[in-house]
């Protein structure tokens, strides 16, 4: 196991060097560069775009530039943002990266377990009328042309209707006098739903073993109850008090975002439950289940449900990655400023040393996702282990 | 909602049908915890909260200094009401050094601070150049007689920045000295152009020294005598800004530009609010500023005239340009105390936005697309515009040698003839853009030259004609051809001569390409290049439009390797309130291949005098009348087929009151004009 570990650990490096690279080649590779638009300035003399080349060090060979970003790199020097100069790429990412994760952590948890548990109904109602519609929708959700659906939602239901902010995450004129940014806010946010999902976890794990179904509903119950009173304690008392009022702003705004991209995430988690937990149902345990006469949502909920979770977990895993680079459209349409759109920016004005960092962290953290998922297949299936040390 | 949701989340968990589980015991406890939740929080806590923002507002009101121009704002009521702006980027900063660096980016000038000055202007809607901080418009300069000439310069006195201080000729001296000192990039290049010593010992022609007389009066020397692009519409407007400020930064070029712009003092009656990133920024009404009031009258021939006298302020008076024909008059606000910038993820999203009345205004440099009008017309209460943009797109000619065969004049004459841009305007783009033909922006009358050459004659012929009097230019030009062809009338095409070959005998070189925007950048230039190959074809010319990314076509007219290696390309140009590109795009010293952006590579002797005459005019009149002259050797030679100008389309709610709505280059170009536009009820 431990070979293997640092095996799948080397080749990670490996990956990872080769990533670098090929990014770094690749972004050269598009035509001009982030200063280009000065070539196109009649007023400004010739030598100054050569200046800014030069001060910029795009002058030099590629093959100089990318030996060069690769040693920094690995020095934890990851340059100037080309457009946003004398700000640097990690002090940017630092200012996006917790709108994003607030955003895009919540929508992922909720649309994994909303499509968990409707893929899961859809597997044993198969054949009804229900499951039909609801694969319908599941499907149409899946393939929807999302800029259209996202805008169609915020002028449905932000313009038409006028339940939700049209985008953005605040009403401007309440932040006036904020003392407080929305960073700030943001941290605040994910320290207390980070808080909470924890205990909501551990509420789970500790009442998981109680054996009498009714018994441990209602100690979940009064343990979300408990949750929810802390929850009120805690937004109604000291700084947080304060802090309430930007938080509900910030928060009001997260759900129409979040309820669009939900609808359109959830349907892949649906469609692959489903389909995992029908070969499940197939398999002579469930049979042997019936036969010892356990109730239907026992065998689904705790025998076939839980065999059917493994390849939507590593599914999920894999969907962490989207959390960070957050979703380019998702925060376009909605206004929403995170990791998407900075990484957008970056491209699309050539600001390689933007760009690169937020690709090499996105690209950090999927290996990262890549080798725990590996490894955990490992530990858990003894075959896979055996045959890369063979 | 959060309630729908939980019973959601049970009833599924549970899996059973919502309905069983409605009017349950446990339903109603949960109704009722939440009601008792949400009263916990919506009573507790409140007051805690407003007493924090009570401490925090009362010592603000305390410390408000009780000067003369607050006293003024006070009696006259302290202008309050935010005019709102929807932006589609965020600005890269809020420091107006990093702002007029390499950067340069649209909105990070749109929404910065005024933490300059300049010594002229130009007023809008006329685009005519005034004073600021000069007290009068110098025009003439004075020979040294050792090479240098130079202007002095009488500046306004008491005039003050946003913190008090006396704005005057050392903040000048400073601002060129960091220029110089620091190697400041972008558009400081331009503002102070200075004169550099080159590898091979020659200087360029540029500033040579910024030195104070006085307080009040600057010394403007240059190492040659310059014209009006240098001096009043270089120097003359570039950006001054407070020495008492920025001079704790000027160690280097870093520490200054990453110097924080958002407590820079202003010259002008906004100051910085509040600044969030990613969402919006604020301008608030500065309460002891002396910039407010004032008014201006513009005239239909160019004029203006202003006074200024809101007794705070020094009073102010001057007249500029011809003052005659119709006239226009507006008092300068400020009329709103607060200014938003609201930041949209794209242009879809602001106009939403603007159409539920979240902002009064969208600043888009590009207009808004026809058809989002009349959805924003039907949502009630906007007035749409209609501007013309300052800048035009064109067509461009390799007229370097050896480019044959768009090196050849009849051919150019040939082509530019035989393009039907009337009919692809009118006919296919439903009169989406308007034609253009000069250098000039049709706006802006008094620089517009007559039209002449084969444009002026082919104006109006039908199909036919234009391809018969595009024969006749390639046969008069010496050209031949195996067989000529012929046009079969009407709306046929014609049948291309064959064999053609140029007045040498040159032979008709085959696939050349028409490289332009492809439809996804800019359907009307890709729909335009369509026709145009096609027209080209039909004199048998063996030619393809070939859409091509923006960068892919820059880098092919600018790159060293390849600036001579194309035939056509179609690309526009944005233009400056000085129109002096007219020497930059074809003066020979600026060939794309030397690193100017003269992209054809166009050279005539005769041109390039007229251009250096340009240069020289020390008056408005005086350059006018030589870019007449410059702009029929242009319409002769035609090294750019100017297609068209896109109109800028924009929108505003019907409580906004602008002091006028036609301007050149539209209103998003002025920011909305913050510093005079009226919110009404």
């Amino acid at each position: 196991m431990l070979i293997y570990t640092i095996k799948r650990f080397f080749e990670m490096v490996i990956v990872f060097f080769l990533f670098l690279v090929i990014s770094y080649l690749l972004f050269n590779a598009i035509p001009g560069n982030a200063f280009s638009s000065l070539l196109l300035n009649p007023l400004l003399p010739p030598e100054a775009y050569q200046k800014t080349i030069e001060a910029f060090g795009l002058d030099k060979p590629l093959y100089e530039r990318v030996q060069l970003y690769i040693i920094n790199f690995f020095k934890g020097d990851f340059g100037y943002s080309y457009t946003y100069y004398p700000r640097t790429p990690i002090d940017l990412i630092a200012e996006r990266l917790p709108r994003t994760l607030m955003l895009f952590s919540i929508v992922n948890v909720i649309a994994f377990y909303t499509g968990f548990l409707v893929g899961k109904i859809l597997a044993w109602r198969r054949g009804s009328k229900s499951e039909t519609w609801i694969t319908i929708g599941s499907v149409f959700s899946y393939t929807v042309f999302y800029p259209w659906f996202a805008l169609m939602m915020l002028w449905f239901f932000g313009y038409k209707m006028d339940w939700f902010p049209l985008g953005k995450f605040l009403v401007p004129e309440k932040w006036y006098d904020s003392p407080y940014t929305s960073d700030e806010i943001f941290y605040t946010l994910i320290i207390f739903v980070t808080v909470s999902s924890f205990l909501l976890f551990l509420i789970f794990i500790f009442t998981r073993n109680i054996e009498s179904l009714q018994n441990r509903r209602n100690v979940r119950f009064l343990g979300l109850i408990s949750l929810f009173a802390l929850a009120a304690t805690y937004w109604t008392n000291g700084e947080a008090a304060l802090k309430r009022f930007y938080a509900a702003d910030i928060a009001y705004h997260m759900i129409l975002p979040t309820f669009t991209v939900t609808l359109v995430a959830f349907a892949g988690t649906a469609l692959l439950t489903r389909t995992t937990m029908m070969e499940v149902l197939k398999d002579d345990y469930i049979l042997t289940a019936r036969a010892k006469g356990l109730s239907q949502k026992r065998i689904r909920d705790r025998h076939a449900a839980r065999t059917a979770l493994l390849p939507v977990v590593t599914s999920f895993i894999f969907t962490i990655i989207t959390i960070i680079d957050g979703s380019v459209l998702t925060e376009s349409i909605f206004s929403w400023p995170g990791m998407g759109q900075l990484i957008l920016e970056a491209v699309v004005q050539e600001d390689i040393p933007l760009a690169m960092a937020s690709f090499s962290f996105i690209g950090i953290l999927a290996l990262i996702a890549h080798f725990i998922a590996d490894v955990s297949y490992a530990f858990l299936d003894p075959r896979i282990r055996i045959k890369s040390e063979n | 909602m959060f309630i729908h949701f939980l019973k959601w989340i049970f009833c599924i968990q549970k899996g059973e049908i919502l309905s069983n589980y409605k009017g349950s015991a446990r339903w109603k406890f949960v109704v009722l915890f939440s009601i008792f939740a949400m009263v916990v929080v919506a009573c507790s806590g409140g007051e805690t909260a407003e007493e924090e923002v009570v401490a925090e507002e009362t010592p603000e009101t305390t410390a408000a200094p009780a000067t003369t121009a607050a006293e003024v704002e006070e009696a006259s009521g302290a202008p309050d009401g935010v005019f709102k702006l929807g932006i589609f980027s965020d600005p890269q900063g809020f420091n107006i050094w990093d702002a007029l660096d390499v950067q340069q980016d649209f909105w990070t000038y749109a929404t910065l601070s005024p933490q300059s000055i300049t010594l002229f202007g130009t007023n809008y809607p006329t685009y005519t150049l005034v004073t600021s901080l000069a007290s009068e418009l110098v025009e003439t300069s004075v020979d040294n007689g050792d090479g240098t000439f130079s202007y002095t310069v009488p500046l306004q006195e008491g005039w003050e920045w946003s913190d008090g201080e006396a704005i005057d000729a050392n903040d000048m001296v400073f601002t060129y000295q960091t220029v110089r000192d620091l190697g400041m990039l972008g558009a400081w290049t331009y503002n102070y152009p200075l004169a550099t010593e080159g590898e091979d010992g020659t200087v360029s022609e540029g500033l040579t020294n910024i030195e104070a007389i006085d307080d009040y009066t600057v010394k403007i020397t240059f190492n040659f005598d310059p014209g009006l692009s240098i001096w009043q519409y270089g120097v003359g407007t570039a950006s001054i800004v407070a020495e008492h400020y920025w001079s704790q930064f000027t160690a280097d070029r870093e520490t200054l530009l990453a110097a924080p712009g958002e407590g820079a003092p202003t010259a002008g009656p906004w100051q910085y609010g509040t600044l969030e990133s990613g969402a919006f920024y604020t301008w608030e009404y500065d309460s002891d500023t002396m910039w407010f009031g004032g008014d201006t009258t513009v005239y239909a021939n160019g004029g203006v005239s202003y006074s200024l006298d809101n007794g705070v302020a020094p009073v102010v008076s001057y007249e500029f340009g011809d003052l005659s024909g119709d006239t226009i008059s507006w008092t300068d606000g400020p009329f709103v105390g607060t200014v938003e910038f609201s930041l949209y993820g794209d242009q879809d999203a602001a106009y939403i936005a603007f159409q539920a009345g979240e902002v009064d205004f969208v600043i888009n440099p590009l207009g808004l697309k026809r058809n989002a009008v009349e959805s924003l017309i039907s949502a009630g209460d906007v007035e749409v515009i209609t501007n013309q943009s300052n800048g035009y797109r064109y067509m461009a000619f390799n007229t370097r040698e050896g480019a044959f065969p768009t090196s050849n004049k009849e051919f150019r004459q040939a082509v530019s003839c035989i393009v039907d841009k009337q009919f692809v305007i009118d006919s296919v783009l439903a009169g989406a853009v308007l034609n253009m033909d000069g250098q000039m922006p049709p706006a802006l009358t008094s620089w517009v030259a007559p039209v002449t050459g084969v444009l002026a004659e082919c104006d109006g012929l039908s199909a036919e004609e234009r391809w018969n009097k595009s024969i006749g230019i390639l046969q008069d030009g010496g050209w031949t051809a195996d067989s000529w062809g012929e046009h079969p009338g009407g709306a046929e095409r014609a049948v291309a001569p064959t064999g053609l070959k140029g007045p040498n005998g040159e032979t008709m070189p085959s696939d050349m390409l028409l490289y332009a925007p492809g439809p996804g950048y800019d359907p009307i230039r890709s729909t335009f290049s369509l026709f145009a190959a096609d027209w080209m074809q039909q004199l048998g010319v063996d030619v393809i439009a070939r859409p091509t990314g923006f960068s892919v076509i820059v880098d092919i007219i600018l790159g060293e390797e390849t600036c001579d290696d194309w035939y056509f390309y179609m690309l526009g140009w944005g233009l400056t309130p000085y129109p002096d590109h007219i020497v930059d795009f074809f003066q020979s010293d600026g060939d794309a291949c030397a690193g100017g952006i003269n992209t054809p590579g166009y050279s005539n002797p005769e041109y390039d005098a007229l251009a250096a005459e340009f240069n020289a005019a020390k008056t408005v009149s005086e350059a006018q009348v030589i870019a007449n002259k410059m702009e029929a050797i242009l319409f002769d030679d035609l090294p750019y087929l100017v297609l068209f100008t896109p109109p800028l389309i924009e929108a505003y709610r019907s409580n906004i009151e602008f002091p006028y709505t036609e301007v050149l280059g539209a209103l998003s170009n002025l920011t909305g004009l913050p510093g005079s536009v009226k919110v009404n009820d």
